[in-house]
């Protein structure tokens, strides 16, 4: 890399960390987030903030997606994050925090240096992975060149693309980095946008987790998830290709994490919204996913008993940005003519029944064959369901269940997408992973759940680890 | 003494249990700190090496990377197609390999937004069984996409001049 293409590289992830610093500030729910937290929160609302009001733009108005408006849309939450902070005229309280256990410092090292670690293969190769040529950043190749969501060859029948019909949100925000930084066409500078969602990821699950588990419960799970090394450096769905799974599983994992507080503001009802609806933009199954993160914030409150009108009040908040997106995707999807097709020729629903019960040796087998691969996730698996199992009075309390079916909800779209497929055993090879990546949030937060009744009742266990 | 002893029957299945809880404990703490330990060298490793050729590699634009990761004949092959075919221009596409090995995907990628219309594959069309095919009107020019060559840049006349020999077209 050179310093200059470097800078393409962190001024693309700038581009989005800066609009969502601006969203975070107006967003007291975010901004009264621990820093790191708050960060994360901030480079994921940023993404689909930007990218989201772009494409809208660019299909509904015909914007074209050029310097200027990408920069006006970026600079919109910069500017009333600044008159806000301003008005308020206080800098962000340092809150007391206690001092660091060492497996807080731990987690903080390791997840640090595979970030890093990230950042250096970004801004150094070149796109290598498969769907990322594939399909998304092909895509994306189309949109910069023509400046609209609607370029020919998606709008026009016949011509050769992979999976016309998924949404473009990650193109987008692939195209907003190229542009704003007058990017060559061949330069990567796109890549270090994918990176960043990593530690943001990290950090999703360490603040869920922590509010939940406490501090050492959150900073083991946090540590486990960043020694994983398919989220961060597999070619086919980490943080190192440029896939849409991982963002995907931070919009959902994140809006989903904002609802399930206990009393959530109004404003966390709005955040939440904005990552939903950006969930609901990123892939296919955000749309599946957003709904169901909203509908299990609604039944929240049936299993607690307080805030039940706070609540009510930050859901309806929280609908508003995902129907605009579902009304967005569905109207620019309108115009692509080969809507379904290659989902249409890869399944048959005829296989769903008796394929649900008859096919679950098969498929049971090749995911298991995937989690249990070395390389990918370490012995993760196999010590996971001993942790959820032994810990599983931490899994009483309420949040659990929530959670429990939002883990649930990717790996049974990816369950059926394996049933119904006319080749399952390609379909689990190539997307039971990524399944787990978009179930991870909730499902680390649940594991830290577990993890810090199991490191409660074990007396043997030294207390700097224990926490 | 015998209520002792009843208490003591009675008791049994709680202290089993307990047991069992603690040696599943055990066995959970244990798994994961294998699990984590396991996983530090690899991770290390990746790290490490990421962060090598970051070092390694200073200095070096995204010409040079784009060189090294495809190689010297395929960057060359695809500038030479890439100044025949303009970027709003249109070409025809044939697959040299199967699609699993993604030949297809990459050279689409690598040439867009120039806009490709898929052909079939280079073996079914020079098959002897073949059935008839014709290429699609439109484009001048046709890329073949190899898996372990460059792609190779094709006039149509030549193309099926070249595809006659090879059964084809029908």
């Amino acid at each position: 890399m050179v310093p200059a293409e470097a800078l393409a590289g962190l001024g693309g992830v700038a581009l989005f960390a800066a609009p969502g610093a601006g969203l975070a500030e107006i967003l007291p729910a975010v901004r009264e987030l621990p820093a790191g937290r708050r960060l994360a929160y901030a480079y994921l609302l940023g993404v689909g903030w930007t990218a989201g009001v772009l494409y809208a733009l660019s299909h509904w108005l015909a914007v074209p997606l050029r310097a200027p408006a990408i920069l006006t849309v970026a600079a919109l939450p910069v500017a009333a994050g600044a008159f806000s902070w301003l008005r308020r005229r206080v800098s962000h309280r340092l809150g007391r925090r206690g001092r660091r256990l060492l497996v807080q410092w731990l987690a903080l090292a390791v997840g640090g240096l595979v970030s890093f670690g990230l950042l250096c293969d970004a801004l150094t190769n070149p796109l290598t992975d498969w769907d990322g040529r594939m399909t998304w950043s092909a895509q994306a190749r189309y949109v910069r060149s023509e400046g609209t969501v609607h370029p020919a060859a998606l709008s026009q029948r016949g011509w050769y693309l992979s999976h016309p019909w998924y949404p473009l949100l990650m193109p987008v925000a692939q195209v907003a980095v190229l542009e704003v930084t007058a990017a060559e066409p061949d330069l990567h500078a796109f890549r270090a946008m994918y990176a960043a969602f990593f530690p943001a990821w990290l950090l999703l699950i360490y603040g869920g987790a922590e509010k939940l588990a406490g501090r050492s419960a959150a900073a083991w799970s946090a540590l486990a998830a960043a020694l994983l090394s398919f989220p961060a450096f597999a070619g086919a769905g980490g943080a190192a290709s440029a896939y849409s799974d991982l963002p995907l599983a931070c919009f959902f994992g994140g809006g989903l994490l904002l609802l399930l507080t206990a009393r959530p503001s109004p404003s966390a009802g709005v955040a939440a919204g904005l990552l939903l609806a950006a969930a609901v933009l990123t892939k296919a199954e955000g749309e599946i996913y957003a709904p169901v993160a909203l509908g299990l914030a609604a039944i929240f409150p049936l299993l607690r008993g307080r805030g039940r009108s706070r609540r009510r009040r930050a859901l309806l908040l929280a609908v508003v940005p995902v129907v605009f997106a579902w009304i967005l995707l569905h109207s620019w999807r309108a115009r692509v003519p080969e809507s379904f097709e290659s989902f249409e020729q890869a399944t048959s629903w005829s296989l769903l029944w008796p394929g649900i019960v008859t096919r679950i040796p098969l498929l049971a087998a090749k995911a298991r064959s995937e989690m249990v691969y070395f390389p990918d996730w370490g012995l993760f698996w196999s010590a996971a369901p001993l942790v959820l199992l032994a810990g599983w009075r931490g899994l009483r309390r309420r949040p659990a269940l929530p959670l429990g079916l939002a883990t649930a909800a990717p790996l049974g779209v990816g369950w059926i997408y394996a049933t119904v497929s006319l080749r399952p055993e390609f379909v689990v090879g190539s997307t039971w992973n990524r399944f787990l990546v978009q179930a991870s949030v909730p499902l680390f937060v649940l594991f830290a759940m577990a993890l810090r009744d199991l490191l409660r009742r074990t007396a043997w266990v030294p207390r700097p680890l224990r926490g | 003494m015998a209520r002792i002893v009843l208490l003591g029957i009675r008791d049994k299945p709680a202290i089993v249990l307990s047991f069992a809880g603690k040696v599943l404990r055990a066995v959970a703490l244990a798994v994961l700190g294998v699990s984590l330990l396991a996983a530090l060298p690899l991770t290390a490793l990746r790290v490490g090496k990421r962060v090598y050729d970051a070092t390694r590699l200073a200095g070096e634009d995204h010409r040079g990377a784009r060189l090294r990761v495809l190689g010297a004949p395929a960057v060359e092959a695809l500038e030479v197609i890439r100044r025949a075919v303009p970027p709003d221009g249109e070409y025809l596409l044939v697959d040299g390999g199967h699609e699993w090995q993604g030949a297809t995907y990459w050279v689409r990628f690598e040439l867009a937004p120039r806009k490709a219309w898929y052909v079939g594959r280079l073996e079914e069309m020079t098959a002897p069984s073949h059935a008839a095919w014709s290429l699609p009107p439109g484009p001048r020019w046709v890329v073949v996409a190899l898996p372990h060559a460059p792609a190779v840049l094709l006039d149509r006349d030549d193309f099926l001049r070249r595809m006659e020999p090879l059964h084809g077209p029908g």
